[in-house]
């Protein structure tokens, strides 16, 4: 399931809070291992998935450049507020290798929206190249 | 073409002209406070800045700190996540230039890792007559690997031009971020 990209599934990113053309925020979902977004400046930076109805998952897996500190929210309302806190990461600094990062959320979780906060970084830009999803 | 945002500390000694020139440079030169105020903590500016090459804008989130001691400790709380620095000293005030070592020193601190910093050093004042020695202010923009600029904020002088350089580097380190990014995925 990690396989298909969850742009396929009716996922759409609902908010962002940097865009550069060249480098959307879209391009999380696209499953293209070449395309990533990139965070313009200045913290801290999130992205809002959004599922066309509340989904069933059992994992996610985000690959990402330059983290320090990820907080990851999730939301079971139609529109995309009252979020509450689901998991926080810290990454280590690395100047060579994509981070990755599982987070596995158990049984009978579920979610209509989900939103990733990067509250610290190592770097003034940070990109996402992946978020990928494993339903239940 | 892009936009970006940063944070920018603008620091240094009290009375060196830190409001004065984010003053002058957020109004494009219309408003030069003639009586001191003392910048109570710190105070944000925003200034938009252009770049011809490439049409690009940054969006300069500026930081104007006080430069007393009693302010200091809670000034320095609100450094984190900066990406830029402005050092400032008055050149008629032989002093603040000797403290500019000082404010870098703090400030880098506050850059955590090995984020680089994109930084300048600003002689203002330069409407008086200059009480330091020119090679000395080389030596020293030389060792932390900082342009120096000359401004003067009565004046509305080379106001817009460090900030411009400042901008112009960090449209430079998002451009190379990105292609650090795309090797690291190839
Ligand atoms: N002659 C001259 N005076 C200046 C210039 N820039 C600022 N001043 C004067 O210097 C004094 C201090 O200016 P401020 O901009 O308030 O100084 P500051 O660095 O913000 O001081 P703090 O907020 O206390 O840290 C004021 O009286 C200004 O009018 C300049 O370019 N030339
Ligand atoms: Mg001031």
């Amino acid at each position: 399931m990690l396989d298909i990209p969850l742009a396929r599934t009716g996922a759409y990113v609902s908010f962002a809070t940097s865009n550069d053309e060249n480098h959307p925020a879209s391009n999380v979902l696209d499953g293209n291992s070449s395309t990533f977004w990139v965070t313009t400046g200045l913290l801290p930076q999130s992205i809002i998935i959004s599922f066309p109805n509340v989904v069933n998952l059992k994992k996610i897996k985000i690959t990402i450049f330059k983290v320090q500190n990820l907080i990851i929210e999730k939301s079971m309302k139609p529109r995309a507020k009252d979020f509450d806190i689901v998991t926080e990461k810290s990454f280590k600094n690395d100047n060579h290798y994509v981070q990755e990062s599982e987070i596995e959320f158990g049984h009978n979780f579920q979610a209509r929206h989900l939103k990733f906060t990067i509250s610290e970084a190592y770097d003034s830009f940070v990109g996402i190249q992946h978020i990928l999803a494993v339903f239940g | 073409m892009v936009f970006l945002r940063g944070k920018v500390l603008v620091i240094g000694d009290t009375c060196v002209g830190k409001s004065s020139l984010c003053q002058v440079l957020s109004s494009d030169g219309g408003i030069y406070p003639k009586n001191y105020s003392s910048t109570i903590m710190t105070e944000l500016i925003i200034k938009q800045v252009q770049l011809t090459e490439n049409n690009d804008t940054v969006e300069l989130f500026l930081y104007d700190s006080s430069g007393k001691a009693i302010y200091f400790e809670n000034c320095k709380e609100t450094w984190l996540n900066a990406d830029m620095i402005v050092l400032v000293f008055d050149l008629s005030n032989k002093e603040s230039f000797g403290h500019v070592k000082f404010w870098y020193e703090k400030a880098k601190e506050t850059f955590l890792y090995d984020k680089p910093i994109i930084g300048c050093v600003i002689g203002n004042k330069s409407d008086l007559s200059s009480v330091v020695n020119q090679a000395n202010i080389k030596q020293m923009s030389d060792s932390m690997n900082m342009k120096y600029f000359e401004c003067s904020a009565k004046e509305n002088q080379n106001v817009m031009d460090p900030f411009k350089y400042l901008a112009s580097e960090y449209v430079k380190k998002y451009n190379e971020n990105i292609k650090k990014f795309k090797q690291i995925i190839e």
